[in-house]
């Protein structure tokens, strides 16, 4: 057996704990990704009360689509991106948002906002997403509610006024709080 | 010519051009078309104070697309400076940037003019290294040309950075909550907002008077014959829908004008005298 001094192998050691503490340290820094309850300063939630903008085209599926057929109801109008993280993290909760409130008259609209259509639908397969998704290449539509960034969330009430402008990704608890009032003016 | 020589000389008028070049392209964004020039009016709004123009984020390539529509549909700068104010709040109005532009041109002529003399100097004679082992000024001289080009480039960097006051890459998800206490932009003076509230909780007759009374003052208020024609409308006056067509004349680019228009496309029910009004 080849002697060896004790110094090496403590050095050895010390080298292996750095270099895996540094793995760790990296590692986790990777796969962290934002979670929204660390967050709850999210999202910033602008209250109004003007006539909501007209919203109308084509969905990412072909079929046409226009905001005002759905008077009567309230509309979750969510402006997301593919290419957006906390967009694609907010997704799966609308999906299911999208079917646990229809039933109390609550529909969500995406508005895919310059946006490659394939990775969009893709996305919203992932997801599991449901909702009509109208496509806004140019970003105009988004332009005319003004928007500033993604994800942003609009809620229009039931006579077609906007009431609410989210900023950053919406929660569950949100629309818990927010939903119910509009749905019973 | 030495090689050596010919070969720093020709590195640096190929950065001179490139600079120049630069230059130009950065000069040439004070637009003389009328979309570039209200897009280095507006700020982007998510993009930490530059000019739509300028941002190469997608709220501001949307807001571009936004106005050479509006420009091609033949809105008036004012009427598109307002209907981004509307809903983007006054903020969205920068002061004009020519400071700006004084320090993106300037500073970097500045600078290439300094490099240029700091090149002349280090250049002209015999060749540094000889020069510095033969005479003992020619260290001092050269460290003297160092400290000033070195000066002037930090120089330049401070004034960019200042200048340009964000970098921003393409998308920009919303990772910072930013002051939530913006109030809403655009909003109807108090008087049409109770009005509107009136009319939509089935009391267009208080309405209409409210609406009346700030167009007694403001006449060609858009919101006050939006809520005027309304009510009208709900109480099937028979004006109602000339009052409407002049708020749509007025304003076409209001965000209530495509309900408004979809609106006057139906004919009001029988008014109370019995009369089909309003049909086309």
């Amino acid at each position: 057996m080849r002697v060896r001094r004790p110094g090496t192998v403590l050095r050895l050691l010390l080298i292996a704990a750095a270099v895996a503490g540094l793995g760790a340290v990296l590692g986790s820094g990777l796969t962290r990704h934002s979670d929204q309850a660390a967050d709850p300063a999210l999202p910033v939630t602008q209250r109004r009360d003007d006539a909501a903008p007209a919203l109308s085209g084509d969905t990412l599926d072909g079929h046409p689509f226009d905001l005002s057929a759905l008077r009567g109801r309230v509309v979750v109008v969510n402006v997301m991106a593919s290419w957006c993280g906390p967009c694609r993290d907010e997704l799966p909760l609308l999906a299911r948002a999208a079917k646990a409130w229809s039933a109390q008259g609550v529909r969500v609209v995406g508005l895919s906002m310059r946006d490659d259509p394939d990775q969009a639908r893709r996305l919203l397969r992932d997801s599991k997403a449901d909702f009509p998704v109208l496509a806004d290449p140019d970003g105009t539509q988004a332009i005319a509610w003004g928007v500033r960034g993604v994800p942003e969330t609009f809620v229009v009430d039931r006579t077609g006024r906007l009431r609410l402008h989210a900023l950053g990704p919406v929660s569950d608890e949100w629309l818990q709080r927010e939903l119910p009032p509009l749905l019973s003016s | 010519m030495s090689r050596s020589r010919l070969i720093v000389t020709a590195c640096l008028g190929i950065l001179a051009v490139a600079a120049l070049a630069a230059l130009l392209r950065l000069g040439g964004s004070t637009s003389s078309d009328e979309a570039g020039r209200l897009a280095q009016q507006l700020s982007c709004p998510a993009c930490a104070g530059q000019s739509v123009a300028d941002s190469n984020s997608a709220v501001a390539e949307s807001m571009r697309a936004v106005i050479a529509d509006q420009v091609a549909r033949g809105k008036s700068e004012d009427e598109i400076r307002d209907w981004f104010a509307q809903r983007y709040g006054q903020q969205v109005l920068r002061a004009s940037s020519r400071h700006d532009s004084i320090l993106l041109w300037g500073i970097p002529s500045l600078v290439a003019a300094v490099a240029a003399v700091g090149a002349a100097v280090t250049l002209r004679g015999r060749h540094p290294v000889v020069e510095a082992a033969e005479d003992g000024r020619r260290p001092r001289q050269r460290q003297a040309v160092f400290v000033a080009v070195g000066a002037a480039v930090g120089l330049m960097i401070g004034a960019v950075a200042v200048a340009s006051r964000a970098l921003d890459t393409a998308p920009e998800p919303h990772t910072v909550a930013t002051a939530p206490t913006t109030p809403p932009p655009g909003g109807a003076p108090a008087p049409l907002t109770r009005a509107f509230t009136l009319l939509r909780s089935g009391k267009p007759q208080p309405a209409a008077e409210m609406a009346e009374a700030v167009r007694a003052s403001d006449p060609d208020n858009p919101d006050a014959l939006l809520v005027l024609g309304l009510a009208r409308r709900a109480m099937a006056q028979p004006e109602a829908d000339d009052i409407l067509q002049r708020f749509l004349a007025l304003d076409p680019q209001h965000p209530a004008a495509a309900e408004v228009r979809a609106l006057l496309d139906q004919p009001v029910t029988t008014g109370r005298n019995g009369d089909a009004v309003g049909q086309r």
